[in-house]
C-alpha cells in the first residue's frame, strides 16, 4: 500500500499506485456514514506502521498497517462536533473538537490535560519542531498553544477592515507551521492564504490570493519554500513562499473540491483526494498527473507513505545524468534557500531519490538525449578524424563548434544532430 | 454558423428517432429505475421495412440451393471489393484549385453513396443467408471514451454509498416529494410561463414569486415548510436560460443550462395534461455523476405513478444533454402498438455544476464543475 485514504462513508482504503488499484481495509456493509465518517488521519509513529483515525462519532482508532486491524483506543468526550485535528507528540495524542475543547491523552487513554481554544475550530495542527500546536476556524483567529503548559503563546490579529470600513470575516480552513522558518501558513475561505511570523507581528506578513473560490487545504512539499494549496472547485496550485503572489503552476485534472493533499517529504510527488471520488498523484517537477484512481466514494483524508511501490525498480545505468541534476539542486541550496544542516541531508536525499527516481520521464529523456548525443559526435569525429578525446570535450562544452562541423559534414545527419545539440544546449542552460 | 445549424438539425433528427422508439419500448413501472438502454440509432438508409425482407428471404432460400461454392466466393469477394474501393480519389480533382478539392471529393463520394449501397444490397440478396454481417455504424456515442466511474450494478460499495446519500429517504419511501418553484427577482412573462408549465408536469408543486428574497432565506423557509426540492428558474434577455435545482434539506444543488425550450402551445400537436402521477423514464445516466443526477431528478416525482393516467415524463441523456419530454401514451389494438401524444413542454438541460449541500455558490464545496477547456479534451468524452 502506498496511499491510505479515508472516505466520507467511513471506508478506509489502501491504494497501490503501481497497479492503479485500491483495496478496502474494513467491511463496507457495516458502516454508517453518519457515525463512521473519517474526519482526521495521521501517522501514529515515525516509521509509518500505524495510522491514527478519528471518526465523526469521535472514536479514535488505530490501524496497524501489517495486521490490517482496527483497534478502538478511546472516545473523546466533552464539547460538541467532530474531531477537527489530531496530533501525536511523544506518545501523547492531542485531539481538538469543533467546539474548541482540546485534550491531551496518554497511551492508557487517560486525559492528561484539557483546555478550551474557542468555538468553531476548523483545524488543529502540531509542529514537528517545538511542542506547540496551532488552532483556528470560523470566527476563531489563529492561536498557538504550548503543549506542556497549556498556555497560549501567540494569537493573530484580524486583518484591517476593507475600504468600506467593514470587518473582514474570519474563515480559517487550514493552518500549519512551516518548518525551519518559524512561520505559520493559514488558508481561508476568502480565497487567500496568509503567512504569519509570530516573532514579528500579529498580523500577516504576506497574503497570497488564489483564484476566486475558498481554499480548502494546504500541504508542504519536498522543497521547504514551496507549498501546495487547493480550492473548492478542484484547482490545485503550487506556490513559492518567497515570490510575490502568483502560483508557480496549477495542476490539472480535478473536477471537484479537494479535501486533503499530502506530499512526499523527499520526492516531487503529491497525492490529493476530494469529493469527486478520485485519488490523484501529481509529479511536482514535470507537473503532470501520474496516477488517477477511482475510489468509488467521496474522500476526506489521504496519507502517503515514504516507501512507494512505484520507486522500487531502480535503473543503475542512469547515474551519471542524475549527478548533473543533483548539482542543479545543490546550487539552489547553496544560494541560501535552506539552512546548512538541512542542506547536507537534503543533498543526500536528492542523490538517493534521484537514483531511485531514474524511472521517471524527465530523467529518462535526459539520459536518452545524451546517449544519442555521444553517438552522434563519435560519428562526426570519425568522419572528420577528430581525436577521440575531443569528443568528450565536445559533449561538455564546445557544442556550438560541433554544430558547425556537422553542418560541413553533410545533410543526412544534420537534422538529427541539430536536435541533439539543441537538447544539450537546453541542458546547459538549466545547469 | 453553418456547422452549428447542421448540428442542430442532427439533434432534431435524433429526437424524432427517440420518440418513435419510445412507442415500442416498454414503460418501466418503477419510475425511478433506469429504463433499458435504447438501441443505437441505425442509419435509416440501411433499414428496410420488415415485410419486404421476409419475401426477399424466401426467394433467397430457393436461390441458395443453386449457389455453388465458387460463386459464393466470388460474390463475397465482390462485396468486399465494393466496400473497400472508393469511387473517386483526390487525384480526380486535380483540375480544381486546391481549396475546392476536398469539398468536391466529399460531394462526389456522397453522390455515389446510394449507388454503392444499392450494389451491396444486391449482392447481399444474391448471397442470402451466407451474406456477411452488416457493420454497426460508428457513432460518437458508440465510440465513447472509457470512463472509470461507470456504474456496475453488482458493486456493493456504490450500492452502500447510494443507500446512505441524500436521496435515500425518498427511495426508502420515508419522504414524499413537495416541490417549490420560484424564479429570478423581477421575472418576465416567459419565465412565469415556463414555471407554470413545470408545475403542470410535476405533481405536488407550488409556484412562489421571488419578491427579491435571498435564496438562502428561501431555502430556510422551504425547509421549515417541509419542501423536498427547490427549483429556481433563471432568465436572460427575458427568456429562461438556467435552472437551479436544490434538494432539501441537505442538498445537493445542481445548476443546469436550459437550451431549445419549446412551450406546449408552440408544438405542432399537443394534448392537455392531467393530474395523474406520471411515470418517469431516466435514460442513459451511466456514470457515477449521471447516476446521482438521475436520482436527483427522480426525487421530483411522487412514488407510485397512476398508470390509468398514462402520463410519462422522460429525461433522456444523450451526449451530456438531458432531453425533457412529456407524453401521454395510448395502446392500440391488443397492446401490440402504442401511440404518443406530446403534452409539453420540451427543453434540454445541460449540467454546469453540482454542489454539495444546499445552495451556496460562494462558500460551498463543489462536487463537480464543468471546466470546459480543461475537461472537454475530446468529442467522445461524456460525463453523465
Amino acid at each position: 500500500m502506498d496511499c491510505y485514504v479515508g472516505a466520507t462513508t467511513g471506508a478506509l482504503k489502501g491504494a497501490i499506485l503501481k497497479e492503479n488499484t485500491f483495496q478496502n481495509l474494513n467491511e463496507i456493509k457495516s458502516l454508517d456514514p453518519k457515525s463512521d465518517e473519517i474526519t482526521s488521519m495521521i501517522w501514529n509513529d515515525e516509521q509509518q506502521t500505524e495510522i491514527l483515525i478519528a471518526r465523526v462519532n469521535r472514536d479514535l482508532q488505530l490501524l496497524g498497517i501489517e495486521e490490517n486491524e482496527l483497534v478502538s483506543i478511546l472516545t473523546v468526550t466533552g464539547g460538541t462536533g467532530p474531531i477537527k485535528g489530531l496530533h501525536k507528540a511523544d506518545e501523547k495524542i492531542v485531539t481538538c473538537v469543533e467546539s474548541g475543547e482540546l485534550q491531551i491523552w496518554n497511551d492508557k487513554s487517560e486525559i492528561l490535560s484539557e483546555w478550551k481554544t474557542g468555538p468553531g475550530v476548523a483545524v488543529m495542527r502540531g509542529s514537528t519542531e517545538k511542542p506547540e500546536i496551532v488552532t483556528g476556524g470560523m470566527k476563531n483567529l489563529l492561536k498557538t498553544w504550548n503543549l506542556e503548559t497549556g498556555q497560549q503563546t501567540w494569537s493573530a490579529k484580524n486583518v484591517p477592515p476593507d475600504m468600506l470600513g467593514l470587518e473582514i470575516p474570519i474563515m480559517i480552513t487550514d493552518a500549519r507551521f512551516i518548518p525551519g522558518q518559524n512561520t505559520i501558513l493559514e488558508a481561508t475561505k476568502l480565497h487567500e492564504m496568509r503567512l504569519y511570523d509570530p516573532r514579528a507581528q500579529r498580523r500577516p506578513v504576506k497574503k497570497i490570493p488564489f483564484m476566486e473560490n475558498p481554499i480548502m487545504c494546504t500541504s508542504l512539499t519536498y522543497k521547504t519554500n514551496q507549498i501546495l494549496a487547493a480550492n473548492s472547485i478542484g484547482e490545485m496550485g503550487l506556490f513559492d513562499l518567497r515570490s510575490k503572489v502568483h502560483p508557480m503552476c496549477k495542476f490539472k485534472g480535478q473536477a471537484g473540491s479537494i479535501r486533503s493533499i499530502t506530499a512526499h517529504p523527499t520526492l516531487p510527488l503529491a497525492a490529493s483526494v476530494g469529493i469527486d471520488r478520485f485519488l490523484r498523484v501529481h509529479d511536482l517537477q514535470s507537473r503532470k498527473l501520474i496516477h488517477k484512481i477511482y475510489c468509488k466514494t467521496r474522500l476526506n483524508r489521504v496519507l502517503l507513505r515514504d516507501n512507494l511501490s512505484i520507486l522500487n525498480d531502480k535503473k543503475p545505468a542512469s547515474k551519471k545524468e542524475i549527478n548533473e541534476d543533483e548539482t542543479e539542486y545543490g546550487n539552489m541550496t547553496k544560494d541560501g534557500y535552506r539552512s546548512e544542516n538541512e542542506d547536507d541531508e537534503d543533498d543526500d536525499d536528492v542523490i538517493e531519490e534521484d537514483d531511485v527516481w531514474g524511472v521517471m520521464e524527465p530523467v529518462k529523456r535526459a539520459k536518452k538525449s545524451s546517449d544519442d548525443d555521444v553517438e552522434e559526435i563519435q560519428i562526426t569525429s570519425e568522419t572528420i578524424a577528430v581525436p577521440s578525446k575531443n569528443s568528450q570535450k565536445l559533449k561538455r562544452k564546445n557544442v556550438l563548434e560541433a554544430d558547425e562541423i556537422k553542418e560541413e559534414e553533410g545533410d543526412s545527419d544534420e537534422a538529427e544532430v541539430k536536435k541533439t545539440t539543441k537538447k544539450v544546449l537546453k541542458k546547459k542552460k538549466r545547469v | 454558423m453553418a456547422p452549428k445549424k447542421s448540428k442542430k438539425s442532427k439533434k432534431e433528427e435524433s429526437m424524432i428517432d427517440f420518440v418513435e422508439e419510445e412507442v415500442t419500448g416498454d414503460v418501466d413501472e418503477d419510475g425511478f429505475e433506469q429504463a433499458e438502454d435504447m438501441p443505437d440509432e441505425v442509419d435509416s438508409d440501411e433499414d428496410e421495412p420488415p415485410k419486404k425482407k421476409k419475401k426477399v428471404v424466401k426467394k433467397e432460400i430457393k436461390q441458395e440451393l443453386e449457389l455453388t461454392d465458387e460463386k459464393l466466393q466470388e460474390l463475397l469477394e465482390k462485396y468486399e471489393a465494393s466496400k473497400a474501393t472508393a469511387t473517386k480519389t483526390k487525384d480526380d480533382f486535380k483540375h480544381l484549385p486546391k481549396s475546392q478539392r476536398g469539398k468536391a471529393l466529399k460531394r462526389a463520394l456522397r453522390k455515389d453513396k446510394r449507388a454503392r449501397q444499392g450494389e451491396r444490397a444486391q449482392i447481399r440478396d444474391e448471397l442470402g443467408e451466407s451474406a456477411p454481417q452488416k457493420e454497426v455504424p460508428k457513432t460518437i456515442e458508440s465510440m465513447r471514451e472509457y470512463d472509470a466511474t461507470m456504474v456496475n450494478e453488482e458493486d456493493d460499495e456504490v450500492e452502500h454509498d447510494e443507500a446512505n446519500d441524500e436521496f435515500a429517504p425518498y427511495f426508502n419511501r420515508e419522504t414524499s416529494p413537495k416541490v417549490m418553484i420560484t424564479m429570478t427577482p423581477k421575472a418576465k412573462i416567459t419565465t412565469f410561463k415556463f414555471c407554470f408549465e413545470l408545475q403542470k408536469c410535476i405533481p405536488n408543486s407550488e409556484i412562489f414569486t421571488r419578491k427579491n428574497v435571498l435564496l438562502k432565506t428561501i431555502i430556510e423557509q422551504a425547509k421549515e415548510r417541509e419542501f423536498t426540492d427547490l427549483l429556481v428558474v433563471h432568465e436572460d434577455r427575458k427568456k429562461p436560460n438556467g435552472i437551479i435545482f436544490c434538494h432539501l434539506p441537505e442538498g445537493p444543488t445542481a445548476y443546469f443550462k436550459i437550451n431549445s425550450l419549446t412551450f406546449t402551445q408552440d408544438l405542432k400537436k399537443f394534448g392537455e395534461s392531467t393530474s395523474h402521477f406520471p411515470e418517469v423514464i431516466l435514460n442513459n445516466f451511466n456514470t457515477r455523476l449521471g447516476h446521482n443526477i438521475a436520482r436527483m431528478l427522480a426525487c421530483l416525482f411522487p412514488h407510485d405513478p397512476k398508470f390509468t393516467g398514462r402520463r410519462v415524463v422522460t429525461f433522456h441523456n444523450q451526449r451530456d444533454y438531458i432531453f425533457f419530454r412529456h407524453h401521454r401514451y395510448e395502446f392500440k389494438k391488443e397492446g401490440s402498438k402504442a401511440a404518443l401524444l406530446e403534452l409539453g413542454p420540451r427543453f434540454t438541460l445541460r449540467l454546469k455544476w453540482l454542489q454539495k449541500g444546499t445552495f451556496d455558490a460562494k462558500w460551498g464545496e463543489f462536487e463537480w464543475v464543468l471546466k470546459r477547456h480543461e475537461m472537454e479534451t475530446s468529442r467522445r468524452r461524456f460525463f453523465l
